[in-house]
């Protein structure tokens, strides 16, 4: 397996106008491809902060950030948004859809942000996404017009539309019932076995266990980095399949 | 195709908000529709060259005296040849003079504005003529036989387009003259010209300081500007002026385009006002578009958060944004365009009435692609201006904080002071625009209700030119007007006849004059006075005030002592404090050896011209027709009901003194009165417009503008009131805080509006001390609206229940 995160000493402080506030302290992480990892800890242990570092959504203050063997801690705004175009999907807790796009245009929207698609390409691209969440038969329904379930399936085919090398999931089930949980992280599982790279943030220890490594963080610190046993894990899918 | 995605992505957002979409781009039609408007009104009365081949380098030559320009006035015959021979700076250098010659030998008598010029002009404006030919050099000679170019609108109305018009004859004052040509209908050079004849100037025949004063006019060499003209002419003057010093009067010469010179120097800078007012009032839309767009985009900030976690480049989030702009600016342009069209349609309608004789040929505003152009660039300007500051907050903005928390969050300092800036702003351009636009429609009103110091109603007037040919002498003269008075007041309902060169209200030959025993400096110039002609019993008539003395009498004739009667005005100038100036002597400075005329009399002032800054203060001097015989007078008949019923009964009368001399301009004094106000009524009521415009934009613009602030620290006000804080107090640290940008506005907005409101005063001569209540009132009603608006949405926050608050979005 190749490395496709690695983060070493990562710092990450917020400053106030008197009060700095020390989010993450010394972060060391390596994410490999393929791999199913979950991040898990109480409010506030700076897991958010992590994930959107991870996500290019925020620069650390200190530290060195490679994804794909190449640096990215100093990168401009641009050069981050490219890459988190083309190699990062998001799925969201309250999953992030804009509700005055149809989904197919959801899921759209990330590929029209790219200069080496064409149109034909991104629409076959959408087409194949949602038919793996099995969602494509409500591409011209606006997402007030689905389910929380269905929502955060159209979520999760738009973070994977793209063919991305890492897809990053922030409480996937935060806002759902145990139902449509257990579909959505299916959903992630077929997405895993099917080769993807997935970093979950939860503090759902049955979602956590579905996962092939469970990283803990307290207090802005990795504390645990250990794989899932293996028995918990199945016991979490079959509680999920007896739940469906 | 992905700005289609975008492009379709925003309409949908701007349909699904019919009325944010409707108020936007209402405000933004209104915003552009004025200033497009403005620019084509101003562009094509002031700036557009003349529509002639090389008509941009056409100009006209106006007199200056002591460094005031007066528009259409005439030049020395002397300067005319010096500037023709020596300037570097013109392809053509011409003359012509400017008269109202009446024609007959058709059915009747009547006047026609007529130029006479040098065979050049027609080279000048090169416009072939429809028949005919136009006047050579031959025709020019002296001595030559009269042959003249009729207009096409005189063609047809006067010979009913005769098919045999060449070589028809007919007279011009008297004088027979063969039509040679017939020009193109339209063509009406140099202003509204519907006969040319030869001028026949004699160069070599006039001494230095002798030869009639001409309007000259130029082709500008390529390349060349009006400014190194003008600095060109300066120098020939000096060198001139220092050669021969005894002809130098402190005249100059400056070139202004024929806009420029038709409408006055005066104008410019209350064009530039108007123009600066309606730029406030897009600049105000502009504002108001793009503080709705900038609540929108706070409103949007988890969308545009999502779209940065998905990778959005900046210039597509930035883009995003600026087609809702595009797009209400784009929609506001075209109703613009629709509006600035209709707005032409009536000032077209409007502006001839400005004028007493027909409108200059180029006052016939068109949109054109020009115009076109300059909205496609103004929608441009405007969706860069309104799309600014949302563009600035995708730049700036905070998104992963959104992502991460979920809500938008409590308000920024920055945007707080984003917030209150705009509200300053506009409370300060609201003071500064309507202040100036109410100071000015006050002022005018002021002006136009002045008292004019003579009657100026139940007055009809007309305008007479005796032909020179048949009416050679004085004595002549003087005996038409004489029987022409016994006519008029012969018609029934006539209770009084005035014959006099100018009434009340209409313009007066301006002419330096020495007063006797004054001591000029060495460069000091004479000072000026209105000059009008008085037949005995006009005083009367026009019920002047008598002052001291007395008026005209018969016995005031050619074979009696010069007499004048000044205003009083005259003498607060010359002989201030001096309870008896009967007696004392004038003369005009314009007249070699001119005669003394003594004082006889004094009358209160009364107004010859416009109510306005300048003419309203001029000091007038009265002869005695008696004396002078001019052939150019004005005949008034007064009578107690609807002076119009008098129409028919006044042309009869003059017909019947002589057929060949017609009444023509005949037209009440109310409506002579009106004619000079007419032009800056219309400004007015363009401002009004500006003024309405600009109070609904700033009150809806302060008004949103307070209120989204609010609204955004619901939250804020929440945990105040859940800590205790009482629904009074809140109101009241609203209203503090309302209180205290409206004091910062009014300081910043108030000196502007003082500037502004100080300028037109000047502009318009009025300087009454309850024009400053405006800017006691115009403050208030800001202050109102600004109070109104913090109250309101304080209020519908405090109706919120404290939790609820607490959870806003």
């Amino acid at each position: 397996m190749t490395a496709l995160i690695e983060l070493k000493n990562i710092k990450k402080v917020f400053l106030t106008e008197e009060v700095e506030t020390h989010a993450l302290k010394d972060i060391n992480l390596t994410i490999n491809s393929g791999e199913y990892l979950a991040i898990s800890g109480p409010s506030g242990c700076g897991k958010s902060t992590l994930l959107s570092i991870l996500g290019l959504l925020d620069t650390a203050t200190q530290g060195n950030f490679r994804l794909n063997t190449h640096d990215v801690s100093d990168i401009d705004k641009n050069q981050r948004a490219f890459i988190r175009n083309k190699e990062i999907g998001f799925v969201f807790q309250s999953f992030n859809l804009i509700s005055d796009m149809t989904v197919e245009e959801n899921v759209e929207l990330p590929l029209t942000y790219r200069t080496d698609v064409s149109k034909s390409q991104r629409l076959q691209m959408v087409k194949d996404a949602l038919a793996k969440v099995d969602m494509a038969h409500r591409t011209k329904h606006f997402p007030s017009q689905l389910s929380g379930g269905q929502q955060q399936r159209v979520a999760v085919a738009r973070a994977i539309a793209g063919k991305p090398s890492l897809i990053l999931a922030d409480e996937p089930t935060g806002n759902l019932d145990s139902t449509n949980a257990d579909g959505v992280m299916a959903l992630l599982d077929t997405l895993h076995q099917d080769g993807a790279t997935i970093c979950m943030v939860t503090h759902d220890p049955r979602s956590a266990q579905r996962a092939q490594r469970l990283v803990e963080i307290f207090d802005g610190q990795v504390i645990a980095d250990n794989p899932v046993n293996r028995a918990a894990k199945e016991t979490a899918t079959h509680s999920t399949e007896a739940a469906a | 195709m992905k700005f289609w995605f975008d492009f379709k992505y925003a309409m949908r957002l701007l349909m699904k908000k019919p009325s944010f979409t409707a108020l936007t781009v209402g405000v933004m039609a209104c915003g552009l529709g004025l200033c497009v408007y403005m620019f084509t009104f101003i562009n094509n009365t002031m700036f557009k060259p003349l529509d002639f081949e090389n008509g941009e380098r056409m100009v006209v030559m106006d007199r200056e005296v002591n460094g005031v320009v007066s528009n259409g006035g005439q030049v020395k015959f002397d300067y005319y040849q010096d500037i023709k021979a020596q300037s570097t700076s013109f392809d053509m250098f011409g003359a012509m003079q400017n008269y109202t010659m009446t024609i007959s030998g058709g059915d009747t008598a009547v006047s026609y504005d007529t130029v006479a010029a040098e065979p050049m002009m027609f080279d000048f404006t090169k416009v072939q003529p429809l028949q005919g030919r136009v006047f050579n050099e031959t025709d020019d000679m002296p001595g030559a036989a009269g042959v003249a170019v009729i207009g096409y609108d005189m063609w047809q109305n006067y010979f009913a387009g005769s098919k045999e018009i060449l070589g028809h004859e007919f007279y011009i004052e008297g004088d027979k003259t063969q039509v040679i040509g017939v020009m193109p209908q339209g063509y009406l050079f140099p202003r509204s010209a519907q006969l040319w004849i030869p001028i026949k100037l004699e160069h070599t025949k006039y001494a230095r300081g002798g030869g009639p004063r001409v309007s000259a006019y130029g082709m500008l060499k390529e390349g060349v500007t009006r400014e190194q003209a003008n600095v060109e002419m300066k120098q020939i003057l000096n060198r001139i002026n220092t050669q021969f010093p005894e002809f130098n009067t402190g005249e100059g010469i400056v070139a202004s385009t024929y806009m420029v010179s038709m409408m006055g120097h005066s104008v410019i800078p209350i064009m530039i006002i108007m123009l600066v007012a309606v730029a406030f009032v897009l600049f105000l839309a502009c504002s108001n578009v793009g503080n709705l767009l900038y609540a929108r985009s706070n409103e949007r900030a988890k969308e545009t958060a999502i779209r940065v976690a998905l990778g959005a480049p900046q210039s597509r989030l930035v883009m995003q944004m600026l087609w809702e702009s595009l797009i209400i600016c784009t929609l506001g342009g075209v109703f613009a365009l629709l509006m600035a069209a209709y707005g032409i349609e009536v000032t077209n309608k409007i502006m001839p009435t400005f004028l007493s004789g027909r409108a200059p040929f180029w006052w016939n505003i068109q949109l054109d692609s020009s115009l076109v152009w300059f909205t496609f660039g103004l929608t441009l300007v405007t969706t860069l201006v309104t799309g600014i500051m949302p563009a600035r907050k995708i730049v700036n903005g905070d998104f992963n904080a959104v992502l991460r928390d979920g809500t938008r969050g409590a308000q920024s300092r920055t945007a707080k002071r984003v917030s209150q800036g705009l509200v300053i702003f506009e409370v300060a351009l609201s003071i500064a625009l309507l202040t100036a636009a109410i100071v000015m429609a006050v002022a005018v009103k002021m002006a136009i209700n002045t008292d004019y110091g003579a009657k100026t109603t139940n007055m009809l007037t007309a305008r007479i030119s005796l032909p020179l040919k048949t009416y050679d002498t004085d004595a002549k003269r003087i005996q038409y007007f004489e029987t022409l008075q016994t006519e008029l007041e012969q018609i029934t309902g006539v209770t009084g006849v005035a014959v006099a060169s100018r009434t009340p209200a209409q313009n007066a030959s301006y002419r330096a004059v020495l007063l006797e025993g004054m001591e000029l400096g060495k460069d000091a110039r004479p000072p000026r006075a209105n000059t009008i002609n008085m037949m005995p019993g006009a005083f009367e008539t026009f019920e002047f005030d008598l002052i001291q003395g007395r008026y005209f009498s018969a016995a005031d004739n050619a074979s009696s002592e010069n007499v004048i009667v000044v205003s009083q005005s005259f003498v607060d100038k010359h002989w201030p404090g001096d309870q008896n100036v009967l007696g004392k002597r004038v003369k005009w400075a314009d007249v070699e050896n001119g005669k003394w005329y003594r004082v006889i009399g004094v009358v209160g002032t009364v107004i010859h011209g416009q109510p306005f800054s300048d003419f309203k203060y001029r000091p007038s001097i009265y002869r005695s027709n008696l004396q002078v015989g001019s052939s150019y007078m004005s005949i008034a008949v007064k009578t107690s009901g609807d002076a119009n019923k008098l129409r028919k009964a006044l042309l009869k009368a003059v017909d019947s003194v002589d057929g060949n001399v017609p009444a023509f301009r005949v037209k009440t004094i109310e409506a002579v009165v009106s004619r000079n106000t007419a032009g800056i009524e219309f400004v007015i009521q363009l401002f009004l417009i500006f003024g309405a415009c600009a109070t609904i934009l700033a009150g809806s613009g302060i008004y949103a503008l307070m209120s989204n602030a609010i609204t955004n620290r619901t939250q804020e006000l929440g945990v105040r009131r859940a800590l205790g804080s009482t629904d009074s107090q809140v109101v009241k640290m609203l209203m503090k805080q309302g209180i205290w940008q409206l004091g910062i506005g009014t300081v910043l907005g108030l000196p502007v509006a003082f500037l502004f409101g100080n300028l037109i005063m000047g502009i318009i001569g009025v300087n009454s001390t309850a024009i400053y209540s405006v800017f006691v009132i115009i403050p208030g009603f800001i202050a109102a609206v600004v109070m109104l608006a913090t109250y309101i949405p304080a209020s519908r926050v405090t109706r919120l229940e404290p939790n609820v608050a607490l959870r806003y979005e």
